[in-house]
């Protein structure tokens, strides 16, 4: 047998086995709301015998169909199996472009094109911000009235609903900024290497200035941190402020505020700096050993720190009183 | 012969053995499992890596994130430095290598993804979903804890409404056990909503390529903000790299350089790079550089100098006493959570048992005459637990007995109900709330005076839990009995009842 009938051999028992599978997990989901519609007590060890009757042997053939898969494997193995694979980041090549392009050569129409994507890419990104903050602002502002907390589960979850919406929105937001990110890069690496076949390149790579370098090394990591910051002290003042509005008083959970605030913004500070900022840019046999030591000596210190505080203050001893007992949210009791 | 030549090329990586190692590790109270109790001794202190929830009957050790959020949800009793140095301590030494390589719930993911079907690639659309999981650790371990925080209900957001581990590893643990049937009755919208979500996760992940930790997973959030400086990892050395990128395109996750902050530190863009420029951070002391396996006996033979052969030699004493210790951990782990440790059981109280042959003999099921229970009660004057409640002052009244806490938001969001109960039927029905030995005495009566100090209800605290253990508590919180006129037990209910169940109880009592 060739290897190409044994892959679409596998194929389609994948296709089989994957649709088994999805039917196999509706019709759980399904057993578990009709017991549930069951009305008081839903659940009870017959009426979950009773729905298992049903399900059982889609379950049963799933399992069946799963290790027949594997069989499968055994019997007909695929020579070279790839990996599943991914695209590499569109901006580390445009990078690599703009490092030979020489834009006195390039023809006016192209220098265009590729100014415009730029201006849009920009655009695209100061939109998407606004629409997300906007839809964080709503949530939390959501979230804070009083009308909204209830005290009993739908109230609850549909406040939780209209807060992942809410949230969804800002994903959809950004996906779709990425997607209109993606088209544009796309777009301005073609105009890049029809510029350069054209003769619009340097002939060696260029060189960083000593001003780029300065601004790689510390610009960058320096103005992030300091734009994490300020954006986290504004998120908690936008946080204090809703609530001022909607009646709640700070005072009497001033220590917990003021902890909280302090932990967000070392967070932030910390996302930002780790993530974004001084670190994430500089590969890491550049760092100054130092430095990496100092970082890493600072945050063990101040672990220990906390645990040893923790110890004193009570909080394992909480950790220890909520762990040895059954949380009877967390298995949906409750 | 092909099942074995299959065996010896799917033969488990050691990845894979360290991730089997840890999971048995982190749920060495094997006996929970066969007995439906979750351990209760004092190791529970400690807090296990990965996502591990200790409602799990195996579970040896608290889960980080649900300790997190309970911390969150009471920041204004006790300020939360334990969890947090905990967090910044494992975070610091490993970041996101225990995802790859300590996280029971990643096993599963990866172990599910090895059915053989169909998989959906990563591509723009994942690398943007993954980012959300920053918006869960913000709004279901952070704001909603707090929001709860302000109105005195400590609710940990994420274990409530998401986690699927703890559906996976508690839910289905505890309740397949027979000796926690009577749970199932307080089961509702919340199990099937988590129920749900939980399968939704597992068929995922075997199409998705650990689809929980990719794009939900908090802890996972949390432990990437230290992934470039944590001890364990991936590291690149740039001077070797040629960017061919691929690292990149053959890591299943949504990386955008290997070591960044999606990066869980499997190891399999090592093998794949050409010009073996990455390799793991702290692996000088086991590996030679790049070294993953062994070197075969033929590669043994080429390394001729001396100094090399010194090395290779030095590196495999280091890793059969590092074999040897990290077994003899997991053995002393099974023995003593199995064996020797007895968690703490609270001493058996002093109880008056009635000889009336009219009423039926003492216990705690259905039908049984309630044991006598004498417990220091709250006096609203004096505002201290001065007073001593006896049961048998109630006979003659129906008695709600309702055992709760005050970080128990099930507990406290039921109390309203009791409260109306109380007044509704004022001649018939005296209520007495049994608390926890949660939180001090001073700390139940600010609560109370602060939240209920108009209820008609007898507070009174029960310290070790001894009388809830007495009862047939199963450490689970709130339980309530209801009991007749001549304290017989009529109706027992674990978990949060409605003012509807209790008012069907009393009306047939009342009845009777």
């Amino acid at each position: 047998m060739t290897q190409e009938k044994i892959k679409r051999i596998h194929l389609i028992y994948g296709i089989v086995l994957s649709v088994l599978l999805v039917a196999v997990a509706i019709s759980l989901i399904v057993a578990c709301f009709l017991i549930y519609n069951h009305g008081d007590s839903p659940f009870t060890r017959e009426r979950i015998a009773e729905y298992w009757q049903y399900v059982c042997i889609p379950v049963y053939v799933c399992i069946a169909a799963i290790i027949g898969a594997f069989v499968l494997r055994i019997a007909l193995p695929i020579k070279e199996e790839k990996t599943v694979k991914g695209e590499i980041d569109p901006k580390l090549t445009l990078a690599r472009l703009y490092r030979r392009f020489d834009a006195s050569a390039c023809r006016p129409a192209l220098l265009e094109t590729i100014r415009k994507q730029r201006l849009f890419r920009t655009v695209v990104k100061a939109v998407s911000a606004v629409l997300c903050v906007a839809c964080f602002a709503v949530s939390t502002v959501f979230l804070f009235l009083p009308n909204h907390i209830g005290t009993d589960m739908t109230t609850d979850l549909l406040t939780l609903l209209f807060v992942v919406c809410s949230v969804m929105d800002a994903m959809l937001v950004c996906f779709a900024a990425s997607m209109l990110e993606k088209m544009s890069l796309r777009a301005e690496t073609q105009a890049l290497k029809l510029a350069l076949s054209q003769g619009a390149s340097l002939p060696t790579p260029r060189e960083e200035s000593e001003q780029e370098r300065a601004w790689a090394k510390w610009g960058k990591g320096v103005a992030k941190v300091f734009a994490a910051t300020a954006s986290a002290l504004g998120a908690i003042l936008f946080i204090m402020i809703v609530m001022f509005a909607c009646g709640y008083t700070v005072s009497d959970h001033l220590v917990g505020v003021i902890f909280l605030s302090a932990y967000a913004v070392v967070l932030m500070a910390l996302v930002y700096a780790l993530y974004f900022g001084i670190f994430a840019d500089r590969p890491e046999n550049q760092w100054k050993p130092r430095v990496l030591l100092l970082v890493r000596i600072l945050i063990l210190a101040l672990a220990l720190t906390f645990i040893l505080l923790g110890v004193f203050n009570g909080g394992m001893r909480d950790v220890l009183q909520k762990a040895i007992r059954i949380c009877s949210e967390c298995i949906g009791i409750g | 012969m092909k099942v074995i030549q299959w065996f010896k090329s799917h033969k488990p990586t050691k990845r894979r053995l360290v991730q089997l190692y840890a999971a048995l590790l982190f749920n060495a109270n094997l006996k929970g499992f066969g007995n439906g109790r979750i351990y209760r001794g004092n190791v529970k202190n400690l807090c296990t890596p990965g996502l591990n929830c200790y409602s799990c009957p195996g579970a040896s050790g608290a889960c980080p994130l649900g300790a997190l959020q309970n911390a969150v949800s009471s920041g204004d009793k006790t300020i939360p430095y334990y969890i947090f140095g905990i967090i910044l301590l494992y975070g610091f030494l490993f970041g996101r290598w225990i995802c790859g390589f300590l996280c029971p719930f990643g096993l599963i993911q990866d172990l599910l993804h090895k059915i053989p079907t169909p998989k959906i690639k990563k591509g723009r659309m994942t690398r943007v979903l993954s980012y959300f999981k920053y918006v869960v650790l913000a709004v279901f371990c952070f704001i909603i804890p707090m929001l709860y925080l302000f109105r005195n209900l400590p609710l940990p957001g994420f274990c409530k409404y998401i986690c699927p581990a703890g559906t996976f590893e508690g839910a289905l643990g505890l309740l397949s056990n027979k000796v926690n049937e009577s749970s199932l009755a307080s089961l509702g919208f919340l199990f099937t909503w988590k129920f749900m979500l939980m399968v939704s996760f597992l068929v995922g992940a075997i199409f998705i390529y650990r689809i929980f930790c990719r794009f939900l997973c908090p802890l996972g959030a949390l432990y990437s903000l230290f992934n470039k400086i944590s001890m364990f990892g991936i590291k690149l050395e740039r001077s070797k790299c040629i960017d061919c990128g691929e690292c990149i395109t053959t890591c299943k996750m949504d990386i955008k350089h290997v070591g960044d902050h999606e990066c869980i530190g499997c190891g399999e863009c090592i093998s794949v790079c050409p010009t073996k420029a990455i390799t793991f951070k702290g692996s000088k002391p086991m590996l030679a550089p790049n070294e993953i396996d062994a070197p075969t006996p033929e590669e043994a033979e080429r390394i001729a100098d001396e100094h090399n052969a010194r090395i290779l030699k030095r590196n495999k004493i280091v890793k059969i006493c590092a074999s040897v210790v990290m077994i003899a951990v997991l053995a002393t782990a099974l023995i003593y959570y199995n064996f020797i440790d007895k968690a703490p059981e609270p001493q058996k109280p002093n109880v008056t048992v009635s000889d009336d042959p009219d009423l039926p003999p003492a216990g705690n099921e259905v039908g049984t005459l309630c044991y006598g229970l004498e417990l220091p009660k709250l006096n609203r004057e004096s505002d201290t637990f001065s007073d001593t409640f006896r049961l048998e002052d109630t006979k003659g009244k129906i008695t709600v007995l309702n055992f709760w806490y005050t970080s128990c938001t099930p507990c406290v969001n039921e109390m309203p109900h009791f409260a109306e109960i109380a007044e509704h039927y004022a001649d018939d029905v005296v209520v007495i709330a049994c608390h926890a030995d949660m939180a001090s005495k001073s700390q139940v009566v600010d609560y109370v005076e602060e939240n209920w100090s108009s209820y008609q209800i007898t507070y009174t605290y029960d310290s070790e839990d001894a009388y809830y253990t007495l009862l047939g508590g199963n450490y689970s919180w709130p339980m309530t009995l209801i009991l007749d006129e001549n304290n017989v037990i009529v109706a027992k209910y674990m978990g949060s009842v409605t003012y509807a169940d209790l008012q069907k109880d009393v009306e047939s009592i009342l009845h009777k």
